[in-house]
């Protein structure tokens, strides 16, 4: 965190606003350097993006509960019968 | 307004409008989907912004942003014939944010929606061009051995004006036709700010526009089309996303869809005919609300006055090729 902003949302506002000050240049005297730049920042906003959806799918499995036993499966004879010779 | 005065203000509007006959006024004959659709959907719509040329001032920024993704991907189609994907993208930037500059005020082009900006739209044109440079279509080469690109169509429509005996010509443009899984496909992307869902895909089947694209497709290049690709290109405030859909069109609806234009280009011809193009009040609260609402809640004598007072002006001829416009 910074300053109670979550990190991935301050990179971001930092990104936009360096990308702002190159897009608010007239383009017509952009070098080749200015396109290299936008297009790059533009891809590291789709990848923070993809990995910020990767993590919160990773973090949802998780928190998924875990299955402790198959109650779907009958319960074996020889377990009901012990169980019945225990009075349980 | 009495019909006098609508013939003056018609003939006037559509003057140098090519796709208007000269002989009866208010009479379309170059026709495109977006005419015929806003004359099934309302005839005194259709007077307002395809005659007449009212829009609204501030011009749809959803337009505007369609039309510049609609440019960039043509500019990265032609691109990529002489230059690999980094190149065609750098270019493709360029001329973007050359165009989205407003040279006069020295700024960028200003817009007041958070989804459809400058900012958005770049990003969506790359992150969309990055995602499908590589895709398995195959764009089909016509007759002519040029590739079926950007592709500006107009061919006779098979049906003529009773009075004047002028022809009506179907006309429009087509981004790209391709190969895919052996079938030839006409490709379109639309954007929008809605989920990609079964609903929006669905939106487009039956639907005006791409039903003239496939008809255009056999009879403009001689290729028989049976399914439009959708792109679908969701803009959203902090991301775009893309997702590909299929819009069909078998034979024997493309055959159906032309024979009932007849019916369409008929009600035309007697709307220009007699000078009345009525309100279709079924429509205004349809595609989000009508832009010409307001004046139609205004009285029929004042309802020029309010155009004209509170409505920008443009010419709607789809004759023109695309950049014209």
């Amino acid at each position: 965190m910074t300053g109670g902003i979550p990190l991935s949302l301050a990179l971001e506002e930092a990104l936009i606003e360096s990308l702002d000050v190159v897009m608010g240049k007239d383009p017509h005297g952009y070098a080749q350097q200015d396109r290299r730049r936008i297009i790059l920042a533009l891809r590291e906003q789709r990848e923070r993006l993809e990995n910020l959806g990767s993590q919160s799918a990773a973090a949802k499995t998780k928190r998924a509960p875990v299955v402790k036993a198959d109650l779907s499966r009958p319960v074996p004879a020889e377990i009901l019968r012990e169980a019945e010779e225990a009075g349980i | 307004m009495n019909d006098q005065g609508l013939r003056e203000l018609i003939i006037e509007a559509t003057k140098d409008n090519e796709s208007f006959s000269k002989k009866m006024p208010g009479l379309q004959l170059g026709i495109d989907s977006t005419s015929l659709g806003e004359y099934k959907v309302c005839p005194r719509k259709y007077l307002f912004g395809q005659i007449l040329g009212f829009t609204p001032q501030d011009t749809s920024v959803h337009l505007v942003f369609g039309i510049h993704v609609h440019k960039a991907l043509e500019r990265y189609a032609h691109a990529r014939a002489h230059a690999g994907h980094e190149e065609a993208l750098e270019e493709v930037v360029q001329k973007l944010l050359e165009d989205t500059w407003d040279k006069t005020r020295n700024r960028p082009w200003l817009s007041s929606d958070p989804n459809k900006n400058r900012m958005t739209l770049l990003r969506t044109v790359v992150w969309y061009l990055d995602r499908f440079q590589e895709d398995s279509m195959e764009t089909v080469i016509l007759a002519n051995g040029r590739p079926a690109v950007e592709l500006s169509f107009r061919f006779d429509s098979g049906y003529k004006s009773s009075v004047t005996k002028e022809e009506f010509i179907f006309c429009g443009h087509i981004d790209r036709i391709a190969k895919f899984n052996g079938m030839t496909v006409i490709l379109d992307p639309k954007t929008t700010k809605s989920g990609l869902g079964a609903y929006f895909f669905n939106s487009f089947t039956p639907g005006n526009q791409f039903s003239m694209y496939a008809l255009a497709g056999q009879v403009a290049f001689q290729q028989k089309i049976s399914m439009i690709i959708v792109d679908g290109i969701q803009v959203l405030v902090g991301e775009s996303r893309f997702q590909r859909g299929l819009a069909p069109r078998s034979p024997e609806i493309i055959a159906e869809w032309h024979h009932e234009q007849g019916f369409w280009l008929a009600q035309m011809e007697t709307s220009a005919q007699f000078l009345s193009w009525p309100g279709n009040d079924k429509s205004c609260g349809q595609y989000g609300g009508c832009q010409f609402r307001e004046v139609c809640e205004k009285g029929p004598n004042q309802r020029l006055q309010w155009l004209r007072d509170n409505y920008a002006k443009r010419q709607w001829d789809p004759l023109k090729v695309r950049g014209e416009i």
